[in-house]
């Protein structure tokens, strides 16, 4: 297990951060996605989309990374919305009610353009 | 059965149940279940898993339970998992997991758990116990291996010299007949007394060397190879069971433990008889056997024959089947002794083909026998 089987790549899309994540996130990459959320929410960017298009598997470690970073981003008034979820991950966040901690959207689109509103 | 019935049963159940429907509402507690986590009833009707069991590097192999449950479709995912309660008390929970399905489609997780804190808390102190002892024995029998080398070590060089210096005054043309009788009975003495010390030295200095695989027919005919030396001019006959095994072990002291089994062999085996070395297959490992023609051994003997300086012969000094036995332990194995078929004595020797010990077949054999 290494955590360079995570990358991590930002962009802004109208006043939204997107994270777009390509790999697995699990306990020694997990981290670093928190990390980079919760300074982006410092950074006075607190509106954040995180891409789950090219997510492959998260595990415990990793869905316990997202709440820390959600926890964490509640001290700066920061959002957090996750997009285009694979079928795997997708079904995890339904039967884990994951859906009911996070908000969840169908596309990057869809996320940042609510985010935007 | 009425749903009433249905839900008695399953509050009554020991086991702690869970029911996640498809859209993941929690549908079904039991009490067990809200007592093994620490979750009032309630909690379970307003939320779902990760509401109530995700928190950050938490429960981190119970949460990941129900993710490959989820993650595989798995049915009958069994983890035996850590499990830390909201109110701070640790566990052990055996936990099994289904997904379970109806059509292709999913009709819900089932997860059913069981807490084994207790359980694993008495194994464990079962296991340091069994290691402690394990450890004492060891102890016990390392010390009591150096004391006797050191007893033979110290008795070795005053024996030498009384056998040395009866042997010189027996060979004084000035001493008479009787007192050179006497000379030679403490020369005699002095000479079974050296075999004695020799032998406990031998016994007390086996250590289990580095193991290989070794043929069972390579060792077996060095062994022969040796006994041929020993019983020159004597009219007996080595017959070696074709074989084609192997054991794992030291082959010095394998083939030290053969030498001495088939000495016993020779020594009670009649003129001209035949001496068969051979091999039966036991699980994990191999049961040499070696089979004399003579009147096998006394029924009441079979307690004794492998315990240190018992010997039925008048010259003998009776370590031969304790250095069988002891060499056998080394090995995880077991030595065996009891009387074959054509009345002969049959001695076993277990020895692993890998890292196993005694096979309980070869000593149910042996002990129907006996």
């Amino acid at each position: 297990m290494s955590d360079r089987a995570l990358l991590i790549e930002k962009s802004e899309s109208g006043g939204v951060v997107v994270f777009s994540l390509k790999g697995r996130v699990e306990a020694l990459s997990a981290p670093r996605v928190r990390d980079a959320l919760v300074a982006s929410a410092r950074d006075g960017k607190p509106r954040m989309v995180v891409d789950m298009a090219a997510v492959e598997f998260v595990d415990s470690a990793g869905f316990g990374a997202f709440i820390a970073a959600l926890t964490a981003l509640q001290q700066h008034q920061g959002v957090i919305a996750f997009a285009a979820l694979g079928s795997n991950v997708d079904r995890t966040f339904r039967l884990i009610r994951l859906d009911r901690i996070f908000t969840v959207h169908p596309s990057v689109e869809a996320a940042v353009a609510a985010l935007s509103r | 059965m009425k749903d009433s019935v249905t839900q008695n049963i399953l509050e009554s159940l020991p086991t702690g149940l869970l029911v996640i429907a498809p859209d993941g509402a929690i549908t079904q507690v039991n009490h067990a279940l809200c007592s093994i986590l620490g979750h009032p009833r309630e909690s379970f009707a307003r939320s779902g898993w990760a509401e109530l069991f995700l928190e950050p590097e938490r429960n981190l192999d119970f949460n990941q339970m129900i993710l490959d449950v989820i993650g595989g479709k798995q049915v009958g995912l069994r983890r035996v998992v850590p499990y830390l309660a909201p109110d701070g008390r640790k566990a052990l929970l055996s936990v099994v997991s289904s997904y379970v399905q109806e059509g292709g489609e999913l009709a819900g997780i089932v997860v059913l758990m069981e807490d084994v804190t207790e359980l694993d808390r008495l194994h464990q102190q079962e296991k340091d116990l069994l290691a402690e002892n394990s450890r004492l024995q060891s102890e016990r029998a390392a010390a009591l291996r150096k004391l006797a080398m050191s007893v033979a070590h110290q008795v070795r060089n005053p024996v030498l010299a009384i056998g040395g210096f009866s042997l010189r005054l027996m060979q004084r043309p000035e001493v008479d007949t009787a007192v050179r009788d006497r000379l030679q009975v403490i020369h005699e003495s002095a000479q079974r007394l050296e075999s004695m010390v020799r032998a406990v030295g031998e016994y007390a200095g086996i250590a289990l060397g580095p193991r290989e695989r070794v043929g069972l027919r390579e060792i077996f005919l060095a062994a022969v190879r040796r006994m041929e030396v020993v019983a020159a001019g004597r009219p007996v006959r080595f017959q070696v069971d074709p074989v084609e095994g192997e054991v794992y072990v030291d082959p010095s002291l394998a083939g030290m433990a053969l030498t001495a089994g088939l000495e016993n062999a020779l020594d009670f085996g009649p003129e001209g008889g035949v001496v068969r070395l051979g091999a039966v297959a036991e699980p994990g490992g191999w049961a040499i056997e070696i089979e004399d023609q003579g009147t096998g051994f006394k029924q009441e003997d079979l307690p004794f024959v492998f315990d240190p300086f018992f010997t039925t012969k008048a010259q003998g000094v009776g370590m031969g089947l304790a250095l069988v036995r002891r060499i056998a332990a080394e090995h995880r194995g077991e030595a065996l002794a009891c009387n074959a078929e054509r009345g002969g004595a049959l001695l076993r020797l277990v020895l692993p083909s890998a890292a196993c010990g005694l096979s309980q077949r070869s000593a149910e054999m042996c002990r129907e026998d006996a």
